[in-house]
């Protein structure tokens, strides 16, 4: 499963901004929006004190568009995926925050976008929260959100290609990986961070939905038994004791 | 456990992969596979513990891979053992032994065919000593720098068997 959120009040968040305070960072996500919302926020870390200006923020437009915003008391400036979102399907989002004038945008893999306009989301020291599906003056998410990763480093063209093809957060660049809140799936459904230990806490109840499909988790070795007996179902009927031979 | 029998095989999600030069995840046509780099040496690591079933002899490790486009020149694979074990090995460093190599294998004439390579160890320091019980890493490497074939090789599967 993962959560849906209803674009109004609902979200998860956290009071800090997971151990981060500078650049460069990574956060990816999968996304299935209707693309009803003119601004959809799916992830920031963000100054909840008044004038709430800096901030990092994931954003889905009502086009499809897909942006890494980075505000701060001079304004905002983003990266748009060269690509657009299909409503009501599931899209792999990929925001890279490499420093002041470097933000990168990827949808499902590829379709980067750059932008090298000077922000500093940073600059003061205000950013005090992490939230999924809320963001820039009290608007929010209608998206449904899974698998949402943080890094502490600027993820390249190979990781944000192995993310949109369903590779687990976990396998990319794991010395690198802040949090990791898979939000249910294949781990409990709940918005706990399962890497380093950042939860988050349900705000007015997301509700739970279908996880995307065809993700690849982690899989350990597969040890063999010596001399295993053949499932019962594959031993012949003759050599099973009791039968006739 | 006779000789000859497969011991563990890895597939690309029990990969972990190494603070610089990994192999990066792919997937071809839904096959999870590793990629590794035709100009830089890159790696992939697969930690396990040898069953206690292993006998105590030799084991050939067989990597299962195909080219990305390639149908033409050869590959180099490396691979390396480090001992976990009980006692051996201070984690916050590696300690590989040396490599063992597998050179100068085709590269199959079919796109997308899969290609087996054996890498063979003796018992003993060839395999870092490895007990049965103990845990240990295997590094994987293509040896970009050394082979001729042009993009990406594709690893799909890792066994290992006591040879």
């Amino acid at each position: 499963m993962a959560y849906s959120y209803n674009g109004s009040n609902q979200y998860h968040g956290r009071g800090d901004t997971c151990g981060l305070s500078d650049y460069p960072l990574s956060v990816g996500l999968w996304f299935n929006n209707p693309l009803t919302q003119s601004y959809s926020y799916c992830f920031s870390l963000i100054r909840t004190a008044s004038p709430s200006l800096h901030q990092f923020n994931l954003v889905v437009r009502s086009s499809g568009e897909f942006r890494a915003y980075s505000r701060d008391g001079g304004g905002a400036s983003f990266a748009a995926a060269s690509a657009t979102a299909n409503a009501d399907t599931w899209h792999h989002g990929l925001a890279v925050f490499v420093g002041t004038h470097d933000r990168r945008c990827y949808l499902d893999g590829g379709n980067q976008g750059t932008n090298s306009t000077y922000r500093d989301p940073w600059e003061g020291g205000y950013l005090d929260a992490t939230w999924l599906a809320r963001g820039y003056g009290g608007q929010y998410s209608n998206s449904k959100l899974a698998w949402a990763g943080l890094w502490d480093a600027a993820l390249d063209d190979a990781d944000a290609a192995a993310l949109g093809k369903g590779w687990h957060p976990t396998l990319i660049k794991p010395q690198n990986l802040v949090a990791f809140w898979p939000l249910g799936g294949l781990d409990p459904q709940d918005p706990k961070d399962r890497w380093g230990g950042y939860d988050l806490t349900a705000y007015n109840a997301p509700t739970e939905v279908d996880h995307p499909a065809g993700l690849l988790y982690p899989q350990g070795p597969q040890i063999v038994a010596p001399g295993a007996a053949p499932p019962a179902s594959l031993v012949p009927w003759h050599l099973m004791i009791g039968s006739a031979a | 456990m006779a000789s000859g029998d497969t011991l563990l095989i890895f597939v690309p999600q029990s990969y972990e992969p190494p603070s610089s030069n990994a192999a990066t995840p792919d997937v071809r046509n839904d096959h999870p596979v590793l990629d590794f780099d035709d100009s830089t040496n890159e790696s992939a690591i697969f930690s396990g513990v040898l069953p206690r079933h292993y006998d105590g002899g030799g084991i050939t490790v067989y990597l299962h891979w195909a080219m990305t486009s390639a149908t033409g020149g050869d590959v180099d694979w490396d691979v390396a053992f480090e001992r976990i074990g009980d006692g051996q090995q201070d984690i916050d460093s590696d300690g590989f032994a040396a490599v063992n190599s597998a050179d100068d294998n085709t590269v199959p004439g079919t796109c997308g065919h899969v290609e087996i390579t054996s890498v063979a160890f003796t018992d003993g320091v060839d395999m870092d000593s490895i007990a049965a019980g103990e845990g240990f890493r295997m590094k994987v490497t293509r040896d970009a720098v050394s082979d001729t074939a042009t993009g990406d090789a594709e690893l799909r599967f890792v066994e290992i068997k006591e040879t």
